[in-house]
C-alpha cells in the first residue's frame, strides 16, 4: 500500500534533522511519541545524517513556563501546551518566536520531522519557516486531530457511532457550544499551517485517505509504517497433550474506544461450558483514569469471568515486559470500537510472531491481513466476537496457518532509511 | 398533562415581590367582622391598589387579582380603570352608599401575559363610572368582594382619585373632550421631548399641550394612533371620534421635571383633561432608541411613525455623541515600517470578536502584492478590547511580521464611525474597507478589485463575492427590495446560499449596492461624499447608502464575482416582521434610508428588477 519511493541515489549533502513529538517516552509511553523517539535514533546511527536532535513537550510539573531545556546530549524538553484544543493554539506564545526560533537558529536543521502539534500547539510550524524557509518540513500524522474535534477519534461523541468524514454542521452537533462557522475557522487554522508543511507522512493508508478526503493533497502524504526492533520471533506457546491456541492478549490503554467491553460481554454471554475453554490475559492500561460508567461497566463485566479463570487480569506493562507477556498467549486481540490508524501492537505481535484477531475497520482492518496474518471480527458485534473466539479456540490448525502468513515489521532502521529516501527524491526534492 | 396542572399551580402562587401585599390582605378580617368596623379599609396609604397590583389569596394559592390604573373625578363623573382576574365583585360607594355604576371590559393582553392566566373572553381590563354627586366633601371607596373558597370576603378601599374638569353634560350623554397623558420624557442633552397618551376631542373642541411656561403646541404634527382600550372605553361617548385616540407627539423646550397639560377649549373656557412630569430620557442613542422603539405601535405604522417621533430624537443623541468624538485622542500603535504612499488601505473594525484578526493576517502575510502595495490598519472599537487586543496584536506580529498598524479611538463608533476613523488615519490612494470575518482565498485578491478602479473611472465602488463558510454564495451584490407591508425598502442579497456556480455574474457587473464587508472605494470619491453616514442605528444599511451616494454622485457599483473571499457572517435565522428589537430597528433604518434615497432606490430597483 506504501507509495513506492525510488532510491535513485543522487550527491547530496548530509542532513540535520530535528525530530520534534508532543510528549518523550521518558514521561509518556503512546505509540506517537516510541515512534519519534525510535526514529531519531536511527537518524542519529544512519550515515547519510549528519547530526539529529530530538525536542519533546514536556510537562515538568511547573507550569507552562515556555522554557526549552536540555534533557540529555541532542534531546530537548519544551514546556509548551495547548489550552485551546479547538483552535490548537499553543499557550505559552512568546517562547514561540524567543526560545523555539533560537533553537532553530542554533541547530540550524535542514529538516525538522514533527510527530505532533497536540499539546505543541499549530504556531511553530510558521515560525520554523519564519527563522528560515530552506527548512523542509516533515510531519508524521498519528490520529485524526486536525479532522476531529473529538480528540480525533472520529466518532461522534456520546453515542460513538462511527464518523467518516468532517462537517461543519455535523462537527457542530457533536459540539453544540461551536457553531458551524467556529469549525470553519478551525478547519482554516489547521490547513494555513498544513500548508507550510512540506511532506506528510501516514502510518497507514487508511489515515492517508482519510486526510485526503478533508483536505490535503495526496501528493503531499506518503505511508511509511512505524519501525520496530529488530528481535527474533518467539517460540509459540508451549501446548500440553490436548491443549488448544486458546489464550488471548489483550494489550494497551483500556477505554472506550478500545473496545475491551465488547470482548469481555462476548465472553460472558458464552456457553460457561464453552467460556471454560478460553482465557483472555488482560495487559492494560489506565482503565482508573475512565469515566465512572466505563469502570463500573468493565468491573461488572470483569468480575465473574476473573472468578471463573476465564479472564486474567494482568494490568500495564513496561516496553521491555512485552515480549515476555508475549510469550505467555497465542493470539492478540484489538477489538477497538474506533478506527485506530496504525496500532503498535499489530506490529509489535507480528515482531513476536503472535497473530492478530481485530475489529475490521480502519487502520486494523489494512495491517492485519484477514486469514493470512489474522482474522477479521465486525466492530462492537458481541456475537461475532463470540463466535471467533470460541471458534478460534477450539482449534490448533488456523492458528499454525496463520502464523506461517506473518511477515516481519519494518525495523527502526529500515523506517529511517525509508524516510530518508524521501527526502532525497520525494516532493522536497532535497538533491543537495 | 400532569405536569400542566402543576404548573398553572405554581403560577397561582404567590411571587416573593408580592408577599408584603398578601401580608396587608392576611390581616383583614372575614367579612362579618368588617362590618362591624366603622371605616374598613384595605389599607391605610389606599397606594397600594392604584400603585401595584394586590393578590388575594385562597389557601396557598392567588385566586383573584385588582389593579387599578387611574381613578378620576370630573365635576361630573367618577371613573376608574384597570383590571381585574378571578371573581371579583366591585361596586363604587359615595359615603358608604352604592352608586349606579356602568361597568364595561377590555381585553388586556399585557395581564395575561404577566398573570399567566387565561383571559376571559370579555378582557381582565374594566372601566367603571359612575356620577359624582354634586355634594362637597363626599367620600369615595371601592367595595371588593372575592370568594375565598365558599367564604365571600369583602372590604373597601379608600379612593385616592385625581381631580380633572370635563366638558359637557354626562346627563345628557355628550362629552366633548377627554384624554390622558401616560408618557413624557424629555433631557437636557437635547431639545426634543416626547409625549404619549391619548385625547379625544369633538370637532368644535381645541386640544393642545401645554407647557409650564405658557408654550402651547397644537397636535397637527402628532402621530395619531388607534387605541383598543381608549376605542372600547368611549367609542359608545365619542362614536368616530375615538377611533384615533392615540397620539404620539415631539415637544421642544422642556426639560425633564417639568409639567406638561393636556388642555382643551370650548367657547370660552379652557380646562386641563391631564397632567404629567416630564421623565427623563436615557442618555445614550442606543438606550434611548431601545425605550423609544419599545413603545408599542403596530409594526405597519412604525414608518409612518419613526420620521415624526424617533428619527428627531435618535438624530440628536447621535449628533451629540458624535460631537464628543472629535475631543477624543486616538491611540496608535504601528508594528512594523510605516507605509509611504500606499497603493491602498485596508480598514478593519474590531468589535466583539478578535480572534479572527490572525487568520486574515495568515491570508495578508503570504500575499506578495498586499505586503508591497497594502497599509493595514485595524480600528478598535470596542472598550472590552483595549485590554487585550494590543496584547494580542504584539503576539501576531512576532508570528506573522506582517506591518500593520491599531488605532483605538477612545470611544465605539458603530461600523460607519470606526470606518470614517480608519479613513482619517488612511493614506492610500484607494481604500479597501474589510469586516474582520472576511477572509482572502487567494493571494492577490485586493489588486484584481482595485484593477477595476483603475480601468473603469465610471466605477465608484467595487465588491468581490463572499462565500459562507459552506462556501455557499453570501454576498453576489444586493438589491433593493419592497416590503409593502412594513412600508420599507430591503437591502437584499440575491443568490444567497446558492452554489457560486449558480452565480449569474461571471465577470464584472454593475449593480444597485454591495455590501460594506468588504468594498474597495477611490479616496478621492469617498471624501467627495463624505465618507459613510453615522446616522443609522447598529451596523445596518450603511453601505447601500454609501452606494447611493456615489450613485448620486453619477458613479456606478460593481461586482467582481472572480474575486472571492469567505465571510463567516452568521445567517440570521430571525424572520424580519417578527416583532423584536432588531425587527423594529431594521425598519427605522430602512425608513431613514428610504427618506434620503427614495427616487434613486426606485429608479435602481425597476432597472435592475
Amino acid at each position: 500500500m506504501a507509495k513506492n519511493i525510488s532510491l535513485k541515489t543522487l550527491p547530496q549533502k548530509k542532513h540535520r534533522i530535528l525530530v520534534m513529538a508532543h510528549a518523550h517516552p521518558d514521561f509518556s509511553l503512546g505509540g506517537g511519541e516510541i515512534a519519534a523517539y525510535n526514529l531519531f535514533k536511527a537518524y542519529r546511527e544512519n550515515t547519510k545524517v549528519e547530526d539529529a536532535w530530538f525536542l519533546a513537550r514536556a510537562d515538568r510539573r511547573r507550569g507552562l513556563t515556555g522554557a526549552i531545556s536540555l534533557r540529555r546530549p541532542n534531546e530537548y524538553l519544551w514546556e509548551q501546551g495547548v489550552l485551546d484544543w479547538h483552535m490548537m493554539k499553543a499557550a505559552h506564545q512568546e517562547s514561540l518566536t524567543t526560545w523555539f526560533a533560537d533553537l532553530i537558529r542554533a541547530l540550524k536543521p535542514t529538516v525538522v520531522h514533527t510527530h505532533h502539534y497536540v499539546h505543541l500547539g499549530l504556531e511553530y510550524l510558521r515560525v520554523i519557516k519564519q527563522v528560515d524557509p530552506s527548512i523542509k518540513i516533515v510531519m508524521t500524522l498519528h490520529e485524526y486531530m486536525a479532522i476531529c474535534r473529538n480528540n480525533g477519534q472520529m466518532i461522534k461523541t456520546g453515542s460513538f457511532k462511527l464518523c467518516s468524514r468532517e462537517s461543519y454542521d455535523e462537527c457542530h452537533q457533536c459540539f453544540p457550544d461551536k457553531t458551524a462557522e467556529d469549525f470553519w475557522l478551525r478547519k482554516h487554522y489547521f490547513l494555513s499551517h498544513f500548508a507550510l508543511v512540506d511532506q506528510f507522512v501516514s502510518p497507514s493508508e487508511f489515515l492517508r485517505q482519510r486526510y485526503i478526503a478533508w483536505g490535503l493533497k495526496p501528493e503531499k502524504v506518503v505511508v511509511i509504517e512505524n519501525g520496530q526492533a529488530d528481535e527474533p520471533i518467539l517460540p509459540p506457546r508451549p501446548l500440553a497433550e490436548g491443549d488448544t491456541r486458546n489464550r488471548f492478549g489483550f494489550f494497551g490503554q483500556i477505554n472506550p474506544y478500545k473496545g475491551l467491553d465488547v470482548a469481555l460481554e462476548a465472553l460472558a454471554q458464552l456457553p460457561k461450558k464453552e467460556r471454560k475453554k478460553i482465557t483472555l490475559e488482560v495487559h492494560g492500561a489506565n482503565l482508573e483514569q475512565q469515566q465512572p460508567e466505563y469502570q463500573e461497566k468493565i468491573e461488572r463485566l470483569r468480575e465473574p469471568l476473573i472468578k471463573q479463570g476465564v479472564v486474567q487480569w494482568l494490568g500495564p506493562y513496561q516496553p521491555h515486559e512485552l515480549r515476555q507477556r508475549m510469550a505467555g498467549i497465542d493470539w492478540v486481540v484489538i477489538p477497538s470500537i474506533w478506527w485506530e490508524n496504525s496500532p503498535m501492537v499489530i506490529q509489535e505481535a507480528f515482531v513476536c510472531g503472535r497473530p492478530l484477531i481485530v475489529s475490521d475497520i480502519g487502520g486494523m482492518r489494512e495491517k492485519v491481513n484477514n486469514n493470512v496474518d489474522g482474522l477479521h471480527v465486525a466492530a462492537g458485534n458481541i456475537r461475532a466476537w463470540q463466535q471467533t473466539l470460541h471458534a478460534t479456540a477450539s482449534v490448533v490448525d488456523t492458528w499454525i496457518q496463520i502464523v506461517a502468513g506473518i511477515k516481519r515489521p519494518l525495523t527502526y532502521d529500515d523506517c529511517a532509511k525509508a524516510h530518508l529516501t524521501l527526502l532525497q527524491c520525494g516532493v522536497l526534492g532535497l538533491k543537495g | 398533562m400532569t405536569s400542566d396542572a402543576t404548573n398553572s399551580r405554581t403560577a397561582n402562587k404567590i411571587p416573593a415581590d408580592k408577599q408584603m401585599f398578601l401580608a396587608v390582605i392576611d390581616d383583614l378580617k372575614p367579612a362579618d367582622e368588617l362590618d362591624k368596623c366603622a371605616t374598613p379599609r384595605l389599607s391605610t396609604s389606599g397606594k397600594q391598589v392604584q400603585e401595584d397590583p394586590i393578590y388575594f389569596k385562597s389557601g396557598a394559592n392567588i385566586v383573584a387579582s385588582l389593579k387599578i390604573d387611574t381613578a378620576r373625578i370630573t365635576d361630573r363623573q367618577l371613573e376608574i380603570w384597570g383590571w381585574c382576574a378571578g371573581e371579583i365583585q366591585l361596586q363604587l360607594l359615595c359615603n358608604g352608599q352604592p352608586l349606579k355604576q356602568i361597568i364595561t371590559h377590555n381585553l388586556r393582553p399585557d395581564v395575561a401575559e404577566t398573570l399567566k392566566w387565561a383571559e376571559p373572553e370579555k378582557g381582565f381590563g374594566f372601566t367603571l363610572k359612575a356620577m359624582a354627586l354634586r355634594t362637597r366633601r363626599n367620600q369615595y371607596t371601592l367595595q371588593i368582594q372575592y370568594k375565598d373558597g365558599q367564604k365571600i370576603r369583602s372590604f373597601q378601599h379608600p379612593l385616592d382619585l385625581e381631580k380633572v374638569v370635563s366638558l359637557g353634560e354626562i346627563s345628557s350623554g355628550v362629552v366633548h373632550a377627554i384624554g390622558h397623558l401616560e408618557v413624557a420624557a424629555a433631557s437636557h442633552l437635547i431639545q426634543e421631548t416626547i409625549v404619549v397618551g391619548w385625547v379625544i376631542n369633538e370637532a368644535y373642541v381645541t386640544v393642545w399641550l401645554e407647557s409650564e411656561n405658557g408654550d402651547k403646541h397644537l397636535f397637527n404634527n402628532a402621530l395619531r394612533i388607534f387605541r383598543q382600550d381608549v376605542f372600547d372605553a368611549y367609542a359608545h361617548s365619542f362614536g368616530h371620534d375615538a377611533r384615533e385616540g392615540g397620539f404620539m407627539l415631539l415637544i421642544h423646550g422642556i426639560l425633564p421635571g417639568e409639567k406638561i397639560r393636556l388642555m382643551a377649549m370650548s367657547g370660552d373656557e379652557s380646562i386641563v383633561l391631564g397632567i404629567i412630569e416630564c421623565a427623563r430620557l436615557e442618555a445614550t442613542s442606543i438606550a434611548c432608541a431601545r425605550w423609544l422603539l419599545g413603545i408599542a405601535t403596530p409594526l405597519s405604522q412604525m414608518q409612518k411613525r419613526m420620521p415624526l417621533i424617533d428619527g428627531p430624537i435618535i438624530d440628536a443623541f447621535l449628533r451629540y455623541e458624535q460631537q464628543g468624538w472629535t475631543e477624543l485622542s486616538l491611540q496608535i500603535r504601528q508594528f512594523g515600517k510605516p507605509a509611504v504612499n500606499p497603493y491602498v488601505s485596508v480598514i478593519v473594525p474590531l468589535y466583539g470578536r478578535i480572534d479572527f484578526v490572525e487568520h486574515q493576517l495568515i491570508e495578508f502575510c503570504h500575499d506578495a502584492w498586499f505586503i508591497e502595495n497594502a497599509e493595514l490598519i485595524y480600528i478598535l472599537d470596542d472598550p472590552k478590547l483595549t485590554d487585550i487586543f494590543p496584547a494580542l496584536a504584539e503576539q501576531l506580529y512576532r508570528l506573522y511580521r506582517l506591518s500593520f498598524k491599531w488605532v483605538w479611538g477612545g470611544v465605539n463608533r458603530g461600523f460607519s464611525g470606526a470606518n470614517n476613523l480608519g479613513a482619517s488615519q488612511a493614506t492610500g490612494k484607494h481604500l479597501l474597507f474589510l469586516n474582520s470575518d472576511a477572509f482572502p482565498q487567494q493571494p492577490g485578491w485586493l489588486q484584481q478589485l482595485l484593477s477595476v478602479l483603475d480601468d473603469h473611472p465610471e466605477i465608484g465602488a467595487v465588491g468581490p463575492r463572499l462565500v459562507f463558510a459552506d462556501g455557499s454564495i453570501q454576498h453576489a451584490s444586493m438589491e433593493f427590495m419592497r416590503r409593502e407591508e412594513l412600508g420599507i425598502w430591503i437591502n437584499h442579497h440575491p443568490c444567497m446560499g446558492l452554489d457560486p456556480t449558480l452565480d449569474p455574474a461571471h465577470h464584472l457587473t454593475l449593480v444597485p449596492a454591495i455590501t460594506g464587508a468588504c468594498l474597495a472605494i477611490r479616496r478621492s470619491d469617498f471624501d467627495r461624499i463624505g465618507g459613510w453616514d453615522t446616522g443609522y442605528l447598529i451596523g445596518d444599511f450603511e453601505d447601500s447608502d454609501l452606494c447611493l451616494k456615489l450613485h448620486a454622485e453619477g458613479l456606478k457599483i460593481a461586482y467582481l464575482p472572480t474575486v472571492q473571499l469567505t465571510h463567516l457572517e452568521r445567517q440570521s435565522f430571525k424572520l424580519l416582521g417578527q416583532d423584536d428589537f432588531r425587527t423594529r430597528v431594521t425598519i427605522y433604518n430602512a425608513v431613514r434610508h428610504q427618506n434620503r434615497w427614495q427616487h434613486l432606490i426606485e429608479g435602481l430597483a425597476d432597472n435592475h428588477g
